[in-house]
């Protein structure tokens, strides 16, 4: 980067107004002290990097001569070619900046500032790379006044751009960078300082609560173990108990069966008692009451019997009644005999008239096949019929023939010829024409041939009319006679259609023999039909005198009630069946009321003997029987009582027991069982509780699974250490190696600085070493010098003030050279930075100042008037007045 | 003349816990090991055992929770219903204690718990005698072998014992607890010692001394299949079989030697090959614990991708039912030594790292300057174990200066 030209808006001390156009090589600055040379430094920096903070509202670079604004532009170009021009103000708003491109584009920044955008450092780096002050030239590296985290970031960024650019050219990390990060993971694993090792202590935190958690499990196991001796003790009391409650209940059982003696032997006593009374009352055997008991049921079911018998007598009668009524069935007997009689003649006159109505029907279906007619029908005929059709017949053929011959005639007429009336004009033509001809020959004295074609011209048209005429008169003729022959064929015709519609119309309701028949033969069978039907007609006069006969005979029979529909035969053998039936019943009835008598006086007996039966056992009737029954089964249940119970007491029962005393005995037996059960029970609570308060340790976190747990923590504790030790193995290594290249390979940067040396010192020192990349980042670096190969390096706190700044003016100078090698040059701003150097190392610095403008921008700000002169003499310099 | 079978197993650490390192395995891990007694009865039914020998540890603990308690009762229900002998020797972890679970635990019909007197139980009708005794403490350390009492004439005796063999111990971390040597097994009158205490399934003697193992690994440091074995006995005959059992089958796997893997794909197809393989008859889920570190073409992936994808992918792919994927050890696939002749900084790191390896005078100035740094477990060490662990740690310090420095081809970007 070359600066162009700077224009001050209003910076300090500098005139507002004020405008430098800048050389691209040397420029210098030679201006008295208050005149604003580390102004103008502090403004080229503040308008790449920002001009910083106000302090109590007011900005330290606010114009002297007064003005709202602080601020100014520059105009720069980088290596590639482009310009920029960079304004920044700072009024009493928020900073103002602009960078614009060569088309006065503003561009935008993103929040960077112009320098970190394209010169690539930050403020920091800028400061110790590219300004060099006299007051800070004994630091190798840019402090800003003490603030240490800047120190740190550009000491940072020195060295890893060192080892990055200048030692291992990008294929190893920038092992500074490296370090730390190693440095910052084995911190945060585990560090004495308890701000650090986060990891670490959290590991160790859950360690300590992994023991304290195997403690408890442990606590708890113990518990449970106690718990277990418990239930253990509880259940040794429980046997105890137990047994102690087996023996109470024996002795429970021994009282129970002596209270059970005393209750038996005085049960036994009562049951003898009570046997005694029930004899006294009287007892019955079951013999005695089965005999009573059966004649009673003898009797009872011979009155049964007898009332039977008069009952179905009754139904008897009934039924004999519903068949025949009141008749009797002797008298009803004869008379159905009569009947009988009376309906086998009807039967034979029915005969005989059927087989005549049969024979009628057979000469009825003759004729009927024979004519197509029923004999009605025949004999319906008219009585003319048959000789009318044939005249009929006769007429029309007559008729027929009549038109025939007319036609035949008409055929043989000749046809009338033709009229040919052209030859009637001809004719008038030729008379025309002839008379027309001989006038004309005439008058005219024609030849006489003229007069001659006249005549014959007239002869000729007479002629053809004569003809024509004649021709006329004979074809008129002609048509005259077919005319007639034409009505006489026609009259003819209509009469034979006329009488062949008559003949048809009288045939027609006739079957095909009537058509068709001889007129004799049609006449003779019509007679027949007539003799027939009278026949017919006195059949059915016969046939309905005996179906009245019959129905009064069915009137007859219904008296008994029979159905009338009924054939007379069944109507008469049902009344013979039912007069049978009541016949049978009546005397079933006779036999039953004989019956019934008998039972009767059979049930008298049997009371009699039950009577008898009960006087006997002195019992007054049947209930008494029962009841005295009833005491004899319950004397043999308690004789069965008494006897079980003596055998349960057994052979030697009968020994006075005191049954209150049993009771007593049995109830305290009782007493202490409970009260043991009830002990047992309480135990086996206790115990249930022990069990589930074991089970609830149980579910807890086993010692073993808290052990295994704890283990597991160790291992990562183990691993944790091991990192750590392993990653401060490497970091150790790692420094000790960049210690060695930093000794034994020097750097180009080194190489670069002690050239510089060698040229700004004469050749007083050629080596020049630091401990840039190695001392702590918050603490300067130090630097040394050596004279030559196998020389003692003198550390720079021993050298002249001259010397030191010399030494660091190199190393800046080298530092600015090698970090900017390949990448954008950046302009050298050097603010009185060689007071100290006398004649000869002043004009060798100079000249090595000229050697740089070559490469880059200086611009060398000073208050000595011969250092401008003598770099005037050296090399050409623009001179840039700033008052 | 069929065999007679006989079921051994041992440091079934009922009650224990099951470590579940990742949390998809939480409930498979909280029921493991009743699970895997749920298969011990299983196998004994399928195979008609009539013989079961428990070489101790049964419980975790000498007081173990109700639930461990349960367990038992009801196996040993089961196995009584099944017509089979239980012999239990209790071990260093549930031992015989006076009014303890073992001392108070009721003697039924088919049981046998030996006490630390030592005890024999005769079986005529299998023509076995089987004798054990129970440790007494916690930490035993006295032989047992001689309490146990011979087998009776003309018996074929088997002795079941918690103990320890110096040379079964060797590369664990179980505790020389009983401890025994092998002549005093193999020259005793017993044809077969079933033992327990160390947790990996294994025969010092074949078909004479076995260590039943645990039929479920508790964790990482418990890798591979683990059940119990049959013992078919034949007169005095003895053939062995180990079942694997394990319903959670723990694996750990770290690989430093990556370079040749230049794809997931290879890497799943490498891991899965050192996978244990399951048993078609008891499936297993398997828990697997992967250490990748050095040097490797898959840093790249690594530094791309979200790990955790990586590691559900990974998981996915191979079919776990856990994973702990420990890939922080992944560098760029670079060759150190060759980098240690560079000149730059990471040239001289590694060479400086090189030189720790190799000169102990370097390692011991390393130590003393780096002591006071160092993490307090690392500075409660002694000097000589300090040094160490400083040259064990040089190597995923390699890894880590490899993966922080290199920026160059294959490293991750400036």
């Amino acid at each position: 980067m070359r600066l162009e030209r700077l224009a001050i808006g209003g910076f300090g001390r500098l005139p507002a107004g004020l405008e430098l156009s800048l050389a691209p090589g040397l420029n210098l600055v030679l201006a008295a002290n208050e005149r604003g040379k580390t102004t103008l430094s502090e403004f080229i920096v503040g308008l790449f990097y920002g001009f910083g903070p106000r302090k109590d509202g007011v900005h330290p670079y606010q114009p002297w001569a007064g003005g709202e604004s602080t601020g100014g532009e520059a105009a720069y170009a980088l290596a590639d070619g482009r310009r920029f021009t960079l304004r920044r103000h700072l009024g009493k708003g928020p900073e103002q900046l602009f960078l614009l491109d060569e088309q006065g584009r503003r561009l935008d920044l993103a929040g960077v500032q112009p320098g970190e955008l394209h010169l690539g450092l930050g403020q920091g780096a800028f400061l110790t790379v590219s300004r060099i002050r006299l007051e800070d030239l004994q630091q190798a590296v840019y402090a800003a006044g003490g603030e240490t985290k800047e120190l740190k970031a550009t000491r940072q960024w020195l060295a890893g751009y060192f080892f990055l650019e200048a030692a291992t050219r990008g294929q190893v990390a920038n092992p500074v960078s490296v370090r730390q990060a190693w440095q910052q993971e084995r911190e945060g694993l585990y560090s004495p300082d308890r701000r650090k090792g986060k990891a670490g202590a959290a590991l160790t935190e859950q360690v300590k609560a992994a023991r304290d958690a195997l403690a408890q499990a442990q606590a708890r196991e113990e518990q449970a173990r106690q718990l277990e001796a418990q239930g253990r003790d509880l259940a040794g009391q429980q046997a105890q108990l137990e047994a102690q409650r087996e023996a109470a209940r024996q002795d429970l059982q021994a009282a129970r069966q002596a209270q059970e003696q005393a209750q038996g032997l005085a049960r036994r006593d009562q049951l003898a008692a009570d046997i005694a009374a029930l004899e006294q009352q009287g007892l019955a055997t079951e013999a005695a009451e089965l005999k009573a008991r059966e004649l009673e049921r003898e009797s009872a079911a011979a009155d049964g019997r007898a009332a039977q018998a008069r009952q179905a007598a009754a139904q008897a009668r009934k039924q004999a009644q519903e068949q025949i009524g009141d008749r009797e069935p002797e008298a009803l007997g004869q008379e159905l005999d009569g009947l009988a009689q009376r309906l086998a003649e009807l039967k034979a006159q029915a005969r005989h008239l059927q087989d005549q109505g049969l024979r009628i029907e057979r000469r009825a279906q003759a004729l009927s096949q024979q004519w197509g007619l029923a004999p009605a029908g025949l004999a319906n005929l008219a009585a003319d019929l048959p000789y009318g059709l044939q005249g009929l017949r006769q007429a029309a053929a007559q008729s027929r023939q009549e038109a025939a011959q007319a036609e035949q005639e008409l055929a043989t007429l000749p046809p009338p010829p033709p009229s040919l009336v052209w030859r009637l004009g001809l004719a008038l033509i030729a008379l025309v024409g002839g008379l027309k001809l001989t006038i004309w020959a005439a008058f005219a004295l024609m030849p006489w041939w003229f007069m001659a074609l006249g005549g014959v011209l007239i002869l000729g048209g007479i002629g053809l009319g004569v003809g024509w005429l004649l021709r006329h008169q004979q074809a008129k003729q002609i048509r005259r006679q077919r005319s007639d022959l034409d009505a006489r064929s026609q009259r003819a015709r209509e009469q034979a259609q006329a009488q062949e519609a008559e003949l048809t119309a009288r045939l027609a309701p006739l079957p095909p023999a009537v058509q068709q028949a001889d007129p004799a033969a049609l006449a003779a069978a019509r007679a027949e039909a007539l003799g027939l039907e009278q026949e017919r007609a006195a059949w059915q006069q016969d046939q309905q005198a005996t179906h009245d006969q019959e129905a009064r005979l069915r009137a007859s029979l219904t008296f008994l009630g029979l159905k009338s529909g009924d054939e007379p035969e069944q109507m008469l053998a049902t009344a013979r069946r039912r007069t049978g039936q009541a016949a049978q019943a009546l005397a079933e009835a006779a036999r039953l009321d004989q019956q019934a008598q008998a039972e009767q006086a059979k049930a008298q007996e049997l009371r009699a003997e039950l009577d008898q039966h009960l006087a006997s056992l002195d019992l007054p009737d049947l209930p008494g029987l029962a009841q005295a029954r009833e005491r004899a089964k319950r004397v043999e249940q308690l004789r069965a009582a008494r006897d079980e119970l003596q055998k349960s007491l057994g052979p030697n029962a009968g020994a006075a027991l005191d049954p209150e005393a049993a009771a007593r005995r049995l109830q305290e037996c009782q007493a202490r069982e409970a009260e043991l059960s009830r002990q047992i029970r309480e135990l086996v609570a206790q115990q249930a509780a022990l069990v589930k308060e074991i089970e609830h340790l149980n579910q807890a976190q086993t010692a073993a699974q808290a052990q295994a747990a704890l283990d597991q923590l160790g291992e990562r504790q183990q691993a944790l250490a091991q990192l750590h030790d392993t990653l401060l193995l490497a970091e150790t290594l790692l420094e000790m190696a960049m210690e060695e290249f930093r000794l034994e390979a020097q750097p180009s940067l080194l190489q670069k600085a002690g050239q510089y040396l060698a040229l700004a010192t004469g050749g007083a020192y050629d080596w020049l070493g630091t401990d840039l990349f190695h001392a702590q980042p918050n603490k300067e670096p130090a630097l040394s010098a050596r004279r030559g190969p196998g020389e003692a390096e003198r550390p720079a706190e021993i050298l002249s003030r001259g010397t030191r700044d010399q030494l660091y003016l190199c190393l800046r100078l080298a530092l600015a050279q090698e970090m900017t090698a390949g990448h954008e040059p950046l302009p050298l701003i050097l603010d009185d930075p060689l007071v100290n150097f006398d004649d000869e190392r002043l004009a060798a610095a100079l000249d090595l100042l000229c050697a740089l403008a070559q490469e880059r921008q200086v611009l060398l700000l000073t208050c000595h008037q011969h250092q401008a002169e003598l770099i005037q003499g050296l090399c050409d310099c623009r001179m840039l007045e700033i008052d | 003349m069929a065999s007679l079978i006989v079921l051994h197993a041992a440091d079934l650490h009922l009650g224990g816990p099951v470590a579940a390192p990742d949390p998809a395995i939480a409930s498979l891990a909280a029921n493991a090991r009743n699970e895997s007694l749920d298969r011990l009865l299983t196998l004994s039914r399928q195979e008609n055992v009539r013989l079961v020998l428990l070489a101790g540890d049964v419980f975790h603990a000498a007081q173990p929770p109700l639930t461990a308690v349960l367990a038992l009762q009801k196996a040993l229900a089961a196995w009584r219903d099944m017509g089979a002998v239980v012999c239990i020797a209790p071990g260093n972890h549930d031992p015989w204690l006076p009014g303890g679970v073992w001392a108070s635990w009721p003697q039924g019909e088919g049981l046998k718990i030996f006490d630390p007197q030592g005890n024999g139980l005769d079986l005529p009708e299998l023509g076995l005698w089987v004798a054990g005794a129970a440790h007494q403490s916690a930490a035993v350390q006295e032989d047992l072998t001689p309490r146990l009492p011979a087998p009776l004439a003309g018996r074929v005796g088997l002795a079941v014992l918690h103990a320890s063999l110096e040379r079964s111990l060797a590369g664990t971390s179980h505790l020389p607890y009983a401890p025994t040597r092998l002549e005093s097994l193999t020259s005793g009158p017993f044809a077969f010692w079933a033992l327990g205490h160390v947790h990996i399934p294994h025969e010092p003697v074949p078909r004479r001394v076995v260590y039943a193992g645990c039929p479920q690994g508790a964790h990482f440091g418990e890798p591979g299949p683990r059940g119990a074995w049959l013992i078919r006995l034949q007169g005095a005959a003895v053939e062995t079989e180990f079942v694997p059992l394990a319903p959670l089958v723990f694996a750990d796997l770290a690989y430093d030697d990556l370079m040749p893997l230049a794809t997931p794909a290879q890497l799943v197809e490498r891991v899965r090959g050192d996978l244990p393989s399951a048993a078609p008859a008891w499936p297993c889920q398997v828990c697997l614990r992967l250490g990748l570190s050095g040097p490797s073409p898959l840093w790249r992936l690594w530094q791309r991708q979200d790990p955790a994808e990586l590691a559900a992918a990974l998981k996915k792919e191979l079919g776990l039912a856990g994973l702990v994927l420990a890939a922080e050890g992944l560098c760029p696939p670079l060759d150190p030594a060759a980098l240690a002749q560079r000149p730059d900084v990471l040239g001289r790191l590694l060479g400086l790292m090189q030189r720790a390896e190799q000169d102990e005078d370097f390692l011991a100035e390393l130590e003393a300057s780096l002591a006071a740094g160092l993490h307090p477990d690392s500075q409660r060490l002694s000097r000589a174990e300090r040094l160490a662990r400083l040259r064990g740690l040089l190597t995923p310090a390699r890894w880590r200066v490899l993966q922080g420095l290199w920026q160059g081809e294959g490293g991750h970007a400036a």
